[in-house]
C-alpha cells in the first residue's frame, strides 16, 4: 500500500557528504506519520522540478531552491534544511508560494563553538607548525616558533554575528580571559551583555580584535561582508576565523591579506567554492589552518540533526507547526496547529 | 666600596647561534636591576660543579643541568637557585637544603599557559583538526566525513595531579560541559570543589577518562607512572595528554599503545629524552600531535616568568623570603642566615 506522503531528497551526486549518504534515521521518523522518503539524484533545476513534482516535503542539503523551482512544485508544503544556514533557498519565493522553510538552529552550537576555540588556540600556539617541525626532527626551531607569538592573554576576540553560535563561542572564550567584542545589528544589547559581549561597530571590532571570528548567516546583506577594506583595518598580528559560510568573505581579498601580511593567519572551515579547488592558495599557506566544512560534524551531532530533520518534516505533514520556521510570515498550503 | 650581586645563567639559555632562548620583556627587569651583574656560564655541563658556580650569589638554571650534592662541595656563597618553571626533577632538593641553598620556582608564570596548552590539545584532538587540515590541504575534501570530531558534552576529563596547573585546566574546561575527575594523593576534595572535580583513585581516572591529562611533578614515585598496565586500562576511545614531564610516561609503551589502538590518540609536549631524537617513532604517528616542550612559551609566560624571577632576586637582596621558595627550611638555618647577612653587607 502506498504511503500517504512523499518526502524527497534531490541533491547532486557528489555534494552529499558521506555522513548524510544514508537516510535511515530520517526515514524512521517519517515512517511514523506514514510518509515515504525517496532520494533522486538531480544535477539541475529542471531535474529537481521533474523529480519532485509529487513531493509533499523536501529535505535539502545544498539543492538549489530557487523561485523557478518553488513555483513549479505545487504540492510542496515544506522544505527542511539540514542545518542552520539556508543560503541555497530563496526565502521570499518560498513565502510567496506558501512553502514553509524550516531549519535546525541548535544542532551544532557546541561543535562549532568548540571548533572555533580549537582554531583560535591552535593558531595562537602555531600548533601545526610546531607539530610539523617536530615530525621532521627540528626540535630547536620548533621550540623557538612558540616564543615569537601571543597567547590568549589580555587579548580581544571579535565576533561578527552574535547569534546562538556566536554567544556560545563567547561563553567558552571568556574562561580563557578574552575581552569579547561583537558586531551584530540584530541582536539585543542586553542579551549580548548577558553573554559577556560588548557590541561595537564593525570598524571598531576589526581594529581592536586579536582574533576575528565570523558567525553570521549568508544572505544578501552578509555576502562579502569582509573584504579588502575590512582586512586592512585588522591588526597585522590578528587572526581571522571563519566557520560560517565562505562567501561572507571575499576570498580573493583574504588571500591577498594573508600574502601581504595585513593579518597574521587564518582558520577556515568554509570556502567560497566547495569543495575547495586543490590549487587554492589558502591550502598552501603555513599560517592557515583549513578543514572541509565539517566543523559541525560529530557522530552525535549528525544523528541529532537527522532526527530533527525527519521530525520537523513529519510535524508539518500531520498538520502541526514545526519548531523552527524561518519564513514566519508564510501562509501554509494546509492548516497547521501549534503544538503546546 | 660596594659589591654587586653576581647572577649566573646556565649555558643552555643560549642556542647554537648564541641567542637567548627564553627571551621576554621581563628579562630586562632582571638585567637592569641595580647592584647586580649577570653572566652566562661558559659551557653546557650535564652536572653543575663547584668551579662553575664559584663566585656567584644567585644562579638561574634551565632544564639541562643536574644539581647534586657534588655541585656545592666547598661552596659557601651561593644563596639560591631559580627555575624558570615549576619542574625541578634535575635538582636534588635535599642536597640543596644541606648546602644551605634556596630553590625558587615560578608557579604563577606557568599556571595559565600550561592549562591553555592542555585545552589546545584537547580541542585539537577532539575536533580532529590536524587530520582535517591535512586532508583538506591534500585536496581530499570528501574523505573528511570519515573523520568526524568527537563532542565534549558529557565526556569525562581526568587529570593525574590537580595542583596549580591541573586546577587551572579544570577552570578553563568549565564551559565545555565535561565531567571532571582527578587523582592526586596530596589534594583534598574540598580543594577542588570550586572547579567541580570529583577526586577518585588512580584506577578510576584511568578507566573513566575520555581525555586524560598529566599534571604532576616527575619524581621517583611518578617515573613511568603510566606504563603498559595503565595504558591498557584506558578506554580505547581515550586521548592522553602530557605537558608535564616525559619520563612520567613509558614512551616505548605509549608508542605501542597508539600504534595498536589501545587508546585513540595523544597530545605530547614532553619526551623521555629532550630534544627527542628525530627518528623517535612517536613522531611518525598520525594520531599524535607533538610539540617541543614549548607550549608554555607564550608572551604571557615570557613576561611573567622573568618578572617573578626578578622579584625573587630583589626579595633576596632585601633579606625577604622569596616568592616560590620550595625548601623553606633553608631560610631558618643559622648558616644560611649568616651567608645572607654577609651578602647583604657586601652589596650595601
Amino acid at each position: 500500500m502506498a504511503r500517504q506522503f512523499k518526502v524527497m531528497r534531490v541533491e547532486r551526486r557528489f555534494q552529499v557528504p558521506l555522513s548524510f549518504a544514508t537516510m535511515e534515521v530520517e526515514a524512521e521518523e517519517l515512517a511514523m506519520v506514514n510518509a515515504e522518503l525517496v532520494e533522486v539524484v538531480c544535477a539541475t533545476e529542471d531535474e529537481i522540478i521533474k523529480a519532485a513534482k509529487d513531493a509533499d516535503a523536501l529535505l535539502v542539503i545544498f539543492a538549489p531552491m530557487t523561485r523557478r523551482v518553488l513555483e513549479a512544485l505545487p504540492k510542496l508544503k515544506v522544505i527542511v534544511r539540514y542545518g542552520i544556514g539556508y543560503d541555497n533557498v530563496d526565502v521570499d519565493a518560498a513565502t510567496d508560494n506558501g512553502v514553509l522553510l524550516v531549519n535546525i538552529p541548535d544542532f551544532c552550537l557546541e561543535e562549532v563553538a568548540n571548533h572555533t576555540i580549537a582554531l583560535l588556540l591552535a593558531l595562537s600556539g602555531e600548533l601545526f607548525s610546531i607539530n610539523e617541525g617536530m615530525k621532521q626532527g627540528r626540535w630547536a626551531e620548533s621550540q623557538l616558533i612558540r616564543a615569537t607569538i601571543g597567547a590568549p592573554y589580555e587579548q580581544t576576540l571579535g565576533l561578527i554575528g552574535c547569534g546562538k553560535i556566536g554567544r556560545m563561542t563567547a561563553k567558552k572564550a571568556q574562561c580563557f580571559g578574552f575581552r569579547i567584542l561583537g558586531y551584530d545589528p540584530y541582536v539585543d544589547k542586553s542579551l549580548a551583555k548577558e553573554h559577556g559581549i560588548t557590541l561595537v561597530g564593525l570598524p571598531e571590532l576589526l581594529k581592536e580584535s586579536d582574533f576575528v571570528s565570523v558567525h553570521t548567516l549568508l544572505n544578501k546583506e552578509t555576502w562579502h561582508l569582509i573584504g579588502e577594506k575590512e582586512f586592512k583595518q585588522m591588526k597585522p598580528t590578528a587572526y581571522f576565523i571563519n566557520t560560517s559560510r565562505g562567501a561572507v568573505v571575499d576570498e580573493a581579498a583574504l588571500i591577498k591579506a594573508l600574502q601581504e601580511k595585513w593579518i597574521a593567519g587564518a582558520g577556515l572551515d568554509v570556502f567560497e567554492q566547495e569543495p575547495v579547488a586543490p590549487d587554492n592558495p589558502l591550502l598552501k599557506m603555513d599560517n592557515v589552518i583549513v578543514s572541509p566544512h565539517c566543523c559541525s560534524h560529530t557522530v552525535a551531532s549528525i544523528k541529532r540533526l537527522k532526527t530533527s530533520v525527519g521530525q520537523e518534516a513529519a510535524r508539518v505533514l500531520i498538520g502541526r507547526w514545526p519548531k523552527n520556521v524561518v519564513n514566519k510570515t508564510v501562509k501554509p498550503k494546509i492548516n497547521l496547529v501549534k503544538e503546546e | 666600596m660596594s659589591w654587586k650581586a653576581r647572577v649566573g645563567f646556565t649555558r643552555d639559555y643560549l642556542d647554537k647561534e648564541g641567542n637567548f632562548v627564553i627571551p621576554g620583556p621581563g628579562l630586562k627587569l632582571l638585567e637592569e636591576m641595580p647592584n647586580t651583574e649577570h653572566e652566562i656560564f661558559p659551557e653546557i655541563v650535564p652536572e653543575a660543579t663547584p668551579q662553575l658556580i664559584e663566585g656567584f650569589d644567585i644562579v638561574i638554571t634551565r632544564t639541562f643541568t643536574r644539581w647534586t650534592e657534588k655541585s656545592f662541595i666547598g661552596n659557601n656563597q651561593l644563596l639560591s637557585l631559580h627555575r624558570n618553571g615549576v619542574g625541578y626533577d634535575r635538582i636534588d632538593v635535599p642536597a640543596l637544603t644541606n648546602a644551605g641553598v634556596m630553590l625558587c620556582i615560578t608557579p604563577a608564570a606557568v599556571r595559565r599557559p600550561v592549562a591553555v596548552a592542555i585545552m589546545t590539545f584537547i580541542l585539537a584532538l577532539s575536533t580532529r583538526l590536524l587530520t582535517k587540515h591535512q586532508l583538506t590541504r591534500e585536496g581530499q575534501w570528501s574523505e573528511v566525513t570519515k573523520h568526524h570530531g568527537y563532542g565534549l558534552i558529557g565526556k569525562t576529563l581526568g587529570s593525574i595531579g590537580v595542583g596549580n596547573i591541573g586546577h587551572e585546566m579544570f577552570m578553563l574546561a568549565k564551559p565545555f560541559g565535561m565531567r571532571h575527575i582527578a587523582y592526586d594523593p596530596y589534594i583534598t576534595q574540598e580543594a577542588v570543589d570550586d572547579v567541580e572535580v570529583k577526586m577518585v583513585d588512580m584506577d578510576t581516572v584511568l578507566t573513566e577518562s575520555d581525555f586524560l591529562s598529566i599534571s604532576c611533578p616527575l619524581n621517583e614515585t611518578t617515573r613511568h607512572l603510566i606504563g603498559e598496565k595503565e595504558l591498557r586500562k584506558m578506554k580505547q576511545t581515550a586521548f592522553l595528554i602530557n605537558t608535564a614531564r616525559g619520563p612520567i610516561v613509558d614512551e616505548a609503551v605509549l608508542t605501542k599503545a597508539l600504534k595498536e589502538g589501545w587508546i585513540r590518540g595523544a597530545g605530547i609536549d614532553v619526551f623521555e629524552q629532550e630534544p627527542t631524537p628525530p627518528d623517535n617513532p612517536l613522531l611518525k604517528l598520525d594520531n599524535v600531535i607533538v610539540t617541543a616542550h614549548a607550549m608554555t612559551f607564550t608572551d604571557e609566560f615570557l613576561t611573567s616568568v622573568w618578572e617573578i624571577i626578578a622579584k625573587q632576586v630583589s626579595q633576596i637582596m632585601h633579606g625577604e623570603v622569596p616568592e616560590g621558595l620550595v625548601n623553606r627550611e633553608v631560610w631558618d638555618k643559622p648558616e644560611f642566615q649568616a651567608k645572607l647577612k654577609k651578602f647583604q653587607e657586601a652589596i650595601k
